[in-house]
């Protein structure tokens, strides 16, 4: 069916962006794709209630999301890392300063309620509306935004200056975001 | 409309009290610095340094080759619709 495979390229064009998602959430590679693969086969068995036409994106990271809670609810998906060994098992080679910023930030990302992390992740990092954000998080367009807030506070706290690109000097750090749509975050 | 008191001293001898006449009238209009908060009428600020890392976090993973077994599920399914 014409459907069916318009589908799955859909799908497969979304593959790199869910990936990052699930990464994002759990922080580790090999169970983000577990989670992955858990919702292209829910999406597939499912593909009849997607509305064409629809966000065909937000409709998948809902169905990730989905499964992330519901891994930590039935199988206490987190795991403790103390030592920090898993965070550390995050593929980032450390070549220079800004992928060693990254890598902190992978770490500080996961020392956020989970809540606060997809909705800073959703809007800044993927570059979704708060609209569509609070579709895939079921909250209200205002609760994504306080979460953001407190996201970015806390990671502000947990980061701090080091993470200041080179060059920088940290009177720029605290810069508003750029005018953009008022729903929407991300620079260009 | 009830009242709301702020009050601001810069020294132990200059006390101000500020009268805000409504819940909506912003500190900043008080003398107050501005304070970054999250509101229904317009982003949320974040530091730039912040906003480029994390879509870089992204990025990153996004110019990963898809994985093997992500791939031979795709083509699987890809079966299924063929027949």
């Amino acid at each position: 069916m014409s459907g069916d495979r318009e589908f799955l390229e859909q799908m497969t064009s979304t593959l790199p962006a869910l990936r990052a998602f699930g990464r994002s959430l759990c922080g580790d590679p090999a169970r983000a794709d577990d989670l992955v693969q858990e919702t292209m086969l829910k999406a597939w068995t499912s593909r009849e209630r997607f509305q064409a036409g629809s966000n065909f994106k937000a409709w998948l990271f809902t169905i990730l999301r989905n499964c992330y809670y519901s891994e930590l609810r039935h199988r206490k998906f987190e795991v403790e890392d103390p030592d920090g060994e898993i965070a550390a098992s995050v593929s980032i080679q450390p070549e220079h300063d800004l992928k060693l910023q990254v890598r902190d930030l992978n770490r500080a990302l996961q020392e956020l309620p989970n809540d606060q992390r997809e909705a800073l992740i959703l809007v800044c990092a993927s570059g979704l509306s708060y609209e569509e954000a609070a579709q895939i998080c079921m909250c209200a367009v205002g609760t994504i935004k306080s979460r953001i807030a407190r996201a970015r506070d806390r990671l502000v706290q947990l980061l701090g200056d080091d993470a200041v690109p080179l060059g920088e000097s940290p009177s720029t750090s605290t810069e508003a975001a750029p005018k953009t749509p008022a729903h929407r975050f991300g620079t260009s | 409309m009830s009242a709301d008191l702020f009050f601001s001293f810069e020294s132990m001898n200059d006390i101000k009290i500020i009268r805000n006449q409504t819940h909506t009238e912003p500190l900043e209009s008080q003398g107050a610095p501005p304070t970054p908060r999250a509101d229904s009428n317009g982003p949320v600020q974040v530091p730039e340094w912040l906003g480029s890392q994390l879509k870089h976090l992204f990025t990153e993973v996004m110019s990963e080759p898809v994985p093997d077994d992500l791939q031979a599920l795709l083509k699987q399914l890809e079966e299924k619709e063929r027949r």
